[in-house]
């Protein structure tokens, strides 16, 4: 190969590389000790209610409020999930990743080129932010047609749908927790360090009755639905700061 | 030195056993296809909101296979010495009413863009794709006579240019079906041409769909756009108490958290579809808009969206909201999709 041909190739590979980088939707913040090298991460996400193991369509759990209910759907995003750094620098992955914790496929989420090194701590939306939270910007699967926010409600998408039933007198009654609209973007803070090297696994656990918990302790019975109420909705995504913890 | 020759003849032996035992099945046995097969394929088009679709690899879409599998749907063929004697798919679903009927009493689901349907039948019987309905179809429903077939004079030529040899099985006739009811797709009806800025809603139109896509009739949640069913199963508040007849998802699941559940079923072409519900207990739109406005009966089972707080006693909806809602249903009517000759008889 002569020296024309070499040249050549290093500057092809030096546009591919850079083109590649450019799409790549993550953000690094620098800090005072950067990771330069980089890792992939495998979330696991698992679901339970305070310990126990959750099985559908069974009336089987209590909240703190002391409503026994059960659970028929659990679908919602999850989205610019961030490591935080011991000395301030951040890695954001801003995919936008759809859940249904009825289907197994769902519920991994892959996330390349996270800098090696310690955190802190994560976060993540339960959602999608105000860029993203448009009408058809999402690709065209059935799972994200079906998480539509209606145009004359705000447009956008669902960030969450809950619903079940709650034991109520001699019987059951249905609840459903709908939340959407930007101003009900659910941020979830995980306060445990981590260590990311070449290759890590983690399985993030989503305690269901945290929906339930903090700082309001949430009464099924007299706000079974709240799509459209702003302050319920409000509420609910609230008490998701805490929904998540690592195992 | 003599080597020992190894005997090897256990070999064919095992080999003859497994080619004998592969050709008893009739569904799964793939006959031989000639060397120059070469089918024509079939361009599917739909609107491009519509959800992507997935084409099985084991039956791709081709000219030929949609040919005979319209051919199928047509002819009382299909059940020939079978359960359903007389009757071809379109004896109960007509073109004209969407590949539905008008029988009173009855309620046959529209066959309209089932290409994303997960499930079928109202209490989502057979879970899959078009090509697993359809097995159930030729050899549950129908117990198609494959010899019918084979004895008609143009069939075995179709099989044969639709799947590269005249050999007639369950399987090619479930999946030349499946091709054919790939193609009934419904997208060009006022509510597709107005969401394309074609076309223009009436203020009775828009203050229908206002009803339709917020929590004053909240029907969108069942009825996605763009296919205007989300294919889950709910109970709609038909029965306070739910007797054999209307167990719905219940007998399939024994879930008793699904007693009482029904498909969603697709809103397009809803004005042609009557009677409603899946007993056809609702003659017309008014009257199914009615029960969701003051008839909804409830049960432990009934859906959580029909329990908004302020609604229990109906939607509180005057005559003027139930005539504009009926008003937005009729722009689901495609009549491109009822008078496409594609689609319609070949015979």
């Amino acid at each position: 190969m002569n020296l024309i041909t070499k040249l050549l190739s290093i500057v092809i590979a030096g546009i591919f590389l850079s083109v590649n980088f450019a799409c790549t939707k993550t953000t690094v913040e620098p800090g005072p000790s950067t990771p330069v090298n980089t890792g992939s991460v495998q979330f696991d996400i698992s679901y339970e209610i305070d310990g126990e193991s959750l099985y559908y369509d069974t009336n089987r759990y209590q909240n703190d409020f002391g409503n026994v209910y059960g659970i028929t759907k659990l679908e919602y995003y999850i989205s610019d999930i961030t490591f935080i750094g011991e000395t301030g620098n951040k890695f954001t992955h801003h995919r936008v990743n759809y859940l249904n914790a009825k289907m197994d496929s769902t519920n991994v989420i892959h996330v390349e080129n996270v800098p090696v090194g310690n955190y802190s701590h994560l976060e993540l939306s339960i959602g999608l932010n105000s860029d993203s939270n448009l009408s058809n910007n999402l690709p065209s699967t059935l799972e994200n047609l079906n998480m539509f926010w209606p145009e004359p409600m705000g447009g956008g998408y669902h960030f969450i749908k809950m619903e079940g039933r709650f034991v109520e007198g001699n019987g059951a009654k249905g609840y459903a927790m709908h939340v959407g609209t930007n101003t009900c973007l659910i941020a979830v803070t995980i306060e445990q360090p981590i260590v990311i090297g070449a290759q890590n696994q983690i399985e993030l656990r989503m305690n269901i009755n945290e929906w339930f918990r903090d700082p309001i302790i949430f009464d099924l019975a007299t706000a079974n639905y709240i799509m459209g109420d702003q302050e319920k909705m409000l509420e609910i995504a609230g008490n998701g700061h805490n929904i998540f913890s690592i195992k | 030195m003599m080597r020992k020759r190894k005997n090897f003849s256990w070999i064919y032996i095992v080999a003859m056993v497994f080619t004998i035992s592969g050709c008893k099945d009739d569904y799964t046995y793939v006959p031989g296809i000639r060397s120059d097969f070469d089918p024509t394929p079939y361009s599917l088009e739909y609107p491009e909101y519509f959800p992507n679709l997935q084409i099985p690899e084991d039956n791709p879409m081709t000219v030929e296979g949609v040919k005979l599998g319209r051919s199928l749907y047509y002819d009382v063929k299909l059940s020939e010495n079978g359960p359903m004697e007389g009757f071809s798919c379109s004896a109960c679903h007509n073109q004209t009413t969407s590949f539905s009927n008008n029988v009173a009493g009855t309620s046959v689901l529209a066959h309209v863009n089932l290409a994303w349907n997960k499930s079928f039948l109202w209490e989502g019987k057979v879970a899959g794709n078009l090509e697993d309905i359809m097995k159930f179809e030729v050899e549950a429903f129908f117990k198609t006579d494959m010899y019918v077939l084979k004895s008609d004079p143009n069939y075995p030529d179709m099989y044969d240019d639709a799947f590269g040899s005249t050999a007639i099985n369950s399987q090619r006739t479930a999946y030349a079906l499946a091709q054919f009811f790939r193609t009934l797709i419904s997208g060009n009806s006022k509510y597709d041409r107005v969401y394309r800025h074609e076309e223009s809603y009436t203020e009775s139109e828009l203050r229908g769909q206002e009803i339709f896509l917020t929590e004053r009739g909240d029907c969108f949640h069942c009825h996605t756009f763009p296919l205007l069913t989300e294919n889950l199963f709910h109970n709609n508040g038909l029965d306070s108490v739910h007797s054999e007849e209307n167990y719905g998802r219940y007998n399939v699941t024994g879930n008793m958290t699904d007693m009482g559940l029904f498909k969603t079923p697709t809103l397009r072409n809803v004005e042609l579809t009557a009677p409603y519900m899946h007993d056809g207990r609702y003659a017309t739109l008014h009257e199914v808009v009615e029960h969701y406005n003051t008839g909804v009966k409830h049960s432990n089972t009934l859906d959580p969206i029909m329990t908004k707080p302020g609604k229990e006693f109906g939607l509180g909806l005057t005559q003027q909201d139930k005539d504009d809602l009926v008003a937005y249903l009729k722009t689901f009517t495609d009549t491109t999709y009822i008078n496409n000759p594609n689609l319609g008889s070949p015979f």
